[in-house]
């Protein structure tokens, strides 16, 4: 499959769960090795392949990743909400003194030690973006609600203002209130310039977010383009693997 | 991670501090329970004689207390390394093959490399010596622990089943080096009978003793302990290399896909447990035997996960938890020196202590009944009160409602 994700856009990926969405997103970030083909990075005539870039490398060409299970891979449920917010930051300190506007004392403890002061003001910038209900950044993980845990992993990749941004299921398990706020945020992500892939088990998600869609099956890129471009009918259609002809 | 100490871990202090009492009191007694037994079936085994001895005696003789001390260090420093592995997700049972590894390595290099190499002989003082033996019992340690981290990044092989497997092999390896007469090239030649004992090492690498009149076994090595307990501490909680090692050791997934050098942190931690274990093995040298004698670390790396599960693997919680296993320890050897009766009877205290906080179900439980019993004492008594304040009658409707 061959596909480009451009600036100021959300691609969408619609597909029955199950056909290479999730393989798909994990090669990108590079949790999974690529047997064949590439990724690149576009910019100004200068291309990037990030096959053989480990995770971190490849998080620091400013892509972010919001995996799909937040138990499983997302987060550290004994560890605190501001913790697990420096998750995403623990090795991109820039980005963090960006989003929090406040640069760091550069000393020998500092290169040791866990900013402390950054990690506060990185936490409470994200629970009040967000407005994550939880007693305190120090509250374990574990004990905040689902939908207070997914705004906690969305609000901290958002904040690093990303590039490319790759989010899997941004909404599963997640209130009505909740979701309202993440889809807005998604999109003034969008107009901020960051390129979206996003794949959902949602339909309704993929159809109101995106700006173009990838339809998937099996594995492979069945169609492309807007929805007008390809029309609801033949858009479930090719979802469950039917045949161009037919639809 | 197989092993579940997360319950433990994830109550609040307070909780835990109780959980750990009342598996103390269990395992008690469970021990008196045994105790008596025993009488029933016929021996004569007098309580009150095996609480003095053990219990009261160690710390009413300034020596035996000594003693405890002297115990304790060693425990520390293999509660460290259990503890640190731990903290990494990694459950290291090699603290006994590390430190042994770490001795080993630490005794041949203070008693035969350094005397009869004349290249070394400015390093002869105890300013470079002390220091440079107890480094050398650290790399023992760590490349031992290091051979199961990497196998464990590169190739997913098992440290449990590692671990233990090198444990083995680190104890043929150091009966090859000190051993025998006809085949050990570091054994001590000099009387040409020795059996399983390097030379003494050189005076310069000794760690000298305390106070000689109070103890004539307490040395300063335990202040290294005590420092890298606090240095352990400090690693794990406030630098970032222990954010990290953290973060693989709660959930390896995450951590990987934040970026995380999830091998790195695997390699190291096994790396650093590895060192510590073998620095409780150079200390003992250095400051105890003054040459490694085979087999001389007793169970003390393998106690060591015993310390650290009490201790619920934080490593300041070790220092304490280390203590109370030197009591005990000390106490099971007064008593059986003392009396005729065997020390493995404070063993089955111990053993019992490690089962009740292995599974802290029964304890926890048991505090969560208590707590919920004055709970409703305190709801029952609120409850009496508005009753009284209503005159009665409604109160007991609603309950009987309640009971359907």
């Amino acid at each position: 499959m061959s596909f480009e994700l451009h600036k100021n856009e959300i691609l969408g990926i619609a597909g029955v769960q199950g056909n290479g969405q999730s393989e798909l997103v994990s090669s990108i970030i590079g949790m999974e090795k690529i047997r064949d083909g590439y990724v690149a990075i576009l910019e100004s005539e200068k291309a990037t392949v990030l096959n053989n870039l480990s995770i971190m490398e490849r998080l620091k060409y400013a892509i972010s990743y919001i995996p799909e299970d937040r138990n499983k891979e997302g987060m550290i449920p004994n560890f605190s909400v501001s913790e697990n917010i420096w998750l995403a930051y623990h090795d991109l300190e820039t980005e963090a003194e960006i989003a929090t506007g406040e640069t760091q004392q550069k000393s020998f403890l500092s290169i040791l030690t866990i900013p402390i002061n950054l990690l506060g003001k990185l936490a409470r910038l994200v629970i009040d973006r967000f407005s994550v209900k939880t007693p305190s950044s120090e509250t374990k993980m574990k004990n905040l609600s689902g939908g207070n845990q997914q705004k906690v992993i969305v609000g901290r990749e958002i904040m690093k203002n990303p590039r490319v941004l790759v989010i899997n299921q941004p909404t599963r398990g997640v209130d009505i209130g909740v979701m309202q706020k993440i889809h807005e945020e998604i999109i003034k992500l969008r107009n901020s310039g960051t390129g979206v892939l996003l794949v959902s088990s949602d339909l309704d998600e993929v159809l109101t977010l995106s700006d173009r869609l990838l339809v998937m099956y099996s594995g492979k890129i069945v169609a492309e383009g807007t929805i007008e471009e390809i029309g609801m009918g033949r858009l479930s259609h090719l979802m469950i693997g039917g045949k161009e002809e037919e639809a | 991670m197989s092993l579940n100490i997360g319950a433990l871990a994830a109550d609040s202090r307070r909780r835990r501090i109780l959980v750990l009492a009342v598996s103390f009191g269990l395992s008690f007694l469970a021990m008196i329970v045994l105790i008596l037994i025993l009488n029933i079936l016929g021996t004569n085994v007098d309580i009150f004689l095996v609480m003095d001895k053990t219990f009261f005696e160690p710390l009413r003789e300034p020596k035996m207390v000594a003693l405890i001390f002297f115990w304790t260090a060693p425990l520390i420093l293999t509660g460290l390394s259990v503890a640190i592995a731990f903290k990494a997700g990694l459950f290291n049972i090699g603290s006994q093959g590390q430190m042994m590894v770490g001795g080993a390595a630490a005794g041949i290099f203070a008693s035969n490399i350094v005397p009869k190499i004349q290249a070394l002989q400015f390093m002869n003082t105890p300013l470079l010596m002390i220091p440079t033996t107890m480094l050398v019992g650290v790399l023992g340690g760590l490349i031992w622990g290091g051979i199961p981290g990497v196998l464990k990044a590169k190739t997913g092989a098992h440290e449990v089943i590692v671990t233990i497997m090198m444990n083995q092999i680190a104890l043929s390896f150091v009966r090859y080096l000190v051993v025998s007469q006809t085949y050990s090239p570091f054994v001590d030649k000099s009387t040409g009978d020795a059996y399983g004992q390097t030379s003494a090492i050189s005076k310069s690498a000794e760690i000298p003793l305390i106070n000689s009149s109070f103890s004539t076994f307490l040395d300063w090595s335990i202040v290294p302990t005590i420092l890298s307990a606090i240095i352990i501490w400090y690693l794990v909680e406030k630098t970032r290399y222990g954010y990290r090692l953290r973060a693989v050791g709660e959930n390896i997934s995450a951590a990987k896909s934040s970026g995380i050098n999830t091998n790195f942190a695997i390699i190291s931690s096994m790396m650093i447990s590895g060192g510590l274990a073998g620095l409780a093995g150079a200390l003992q040298v250095q400051g105890n035997y003054h040459k490694y004698i085979f087999n001389s670390e007793g169970t003390l790396g393998f106690d060591g996960i015993a310390v650290a599960l009490v201790a619920g693997n934080s490593a300041l919680w070790i220092i304490l938890s280390a203590l109370l296993f030197g009591y005990l320890k000390q106490g099971s050897l007064n008593l059986e020196s003392s009396t005729d009766i065997s020390k493995f009877l404070i063993f089955t205290l111990q053993s019992a202590l490690i089962i009740f906080i292995a599974a802290p179900l029964i304890s926890s439980k048991l505090v969560s009944f208590t707590e919920k019993i004055s709970r409703s004492r305190n709801v029952e008594n609120a409850v009496n009160g508005t009753r009284q304040d209503l005159g009665g009658g409604i109160g007991g409707e609603d309950t009987e409602g309640g009971e359907k």
